[in-house]
């Protein structure tokens, strides 16, 4: 026997198997009996609650996730733009009144002498000088300089009181 | 009595008519329902129920195809819809796969020659059951002998050409599986 003829009788012989001889009996008695077909309603019933559970999980899933980055800036941002359109401008900060004296510090060096001079000045161009002679060690630091030149060290501007007029012959 | 004559004596009510369509058709339905579902308990199963849906649907036959290929067609979306049901694959997914799906009938006493035809339709079986879904259906339902090429072609809505085809490359796949075996 040839092997298409071997694999031919194999088929028949497993395809050829007969029912079971019950088998037109227990038909016999489902029928007399009114037996719908059991074909199972409870796969379906299975498979509708697990469709109903999966769709829970889902929408729970969805409740509890953080938003993604992009929805959080969008639901930060969005509030913030809505006020700006919507409140009024905040009150603009009246500007500071102008300094009634100004002041500016220089070091002299004044006939071998070093001292700090304070010069106050108004608006109105009245001024006064204070000098304040430097410790030797202060007068160190000072950068070698022509006699009686004057070099500016600080500026400072703020509100002052007048200043007393120190006497020449302190220095 | 014919088959239109138990048909028209069922449909008046008469059980003991539809169930020599029974008697007539039992080894028909079981094994085109095996050539689905593989196992003959699971095989029984569908057929019975083939049956409970003929007889209630027994008005609805119109006599345009024999008996045997409207049983033919029920027991082929049955089988189908047994086989995909979540059951049926949950029972194959935790059973092992080996057991009796498409196994040959079982013989009282068994000399040499049977004894070796036996391990070669067990393992014809084996390879049966590797081969795809639409391939293999055609091939055993064929191998049953019980139905043309056109009486499947009108019960399963295929072209019978596309059946043969099936068939024939069914064969040479098994063919070749079982020449690597060394089987021959």
């Amino acid at each position: 026997m040839n092997p298409d003829d071997r694999i031919d009788h194999a088929l028949r012989a497993i395809a050829k198997a007969d029912a079971s001889r019950e088998f037109s009996a227990q038909v016999r008695a489902r029928i007399e009996a009114g037996d719908g077909v059991h074909a199972a309603w409870w796969p379906k019933v299975a498979a509708a609650c697990a469709a109903v559970l999966l769709v829970a999980a889902v929408a729970w899933f969805m409740r509890e996730a953080p938003p993604a980055p992009s929805e959080q800036m969008a639901q930060t941002t969005a509030p913030v733009v809505a006020t700006r359109s919507l409140a009024p401008a905040p009150p603009r900060e009246p500007r500071a009144e102008p300094l009634p004296w100004s002041r500016s510090t220089h070091v002299a060096r004044m006939r071998g002498s070093v001292a700090r001079v304070t010069t106050a000045r108004s608006l109105t161009g009245d001024h006064e000088r204070a000098l304040e002679p430097l410790s030797p060690l202060e007068a160190l630091s000072v950068p070698s300089i022509a006699p009686d030149a004057m070099v500016v060290v600080d500026h400072v501007i703020a509100p002052l009181a007048p200043i007393t007029p120190l006497s020449t012959s302190a220095m | 009595m014919t088959d239109a004559e138990l048909v028209e004596r069922a449909r008046a009510g008469d059980q003991a008519a539809f169930g020599v369509l029974v008697d007539r058709y039992q080894h028909v339905v079981v094994r085109a329902a095996r050539a689905v579902v593989g196992q003959s308990e699971e095989a029984e199963d569908v057929a019975q129920d083939v049956f409970l849906r003929a007889y209630r649907r027994i008005d609805g036959f119109r006599g345009e195809a024999s008996v045997k290929t409207w049983l033919l067609a029920i027991t082929w979306r049955q089988a189908l819809s047994h086989r995909r049901s979540i059951a049926v694959r949950v029972r194959r997914f935790i059973s092992t796969g080996d057991d009796e799906v498409f196994d040959p009938p079982a013989t009282a006493r068994l000399q040499d020659q049977e004894l070796a035809d036996r391990d070669l339709q067990r393992t014809v079986a084996r390879v049966v059951r590797t081969l795809p879904a639409k391939y293999r259906e055609a091939l055993m339902l064929n191998a049953t002998g019980d139905h043309t090429f056109d009486e499947m072609s009108q019960a399963l809505g295929v072209p019978a050409g596309t059946l043969k085809w099936r068939v024939s490359e069914a064969r040479r796949r098994l063919k070749e599986k079982l020449l690597k075996l060394d089987l021959f």
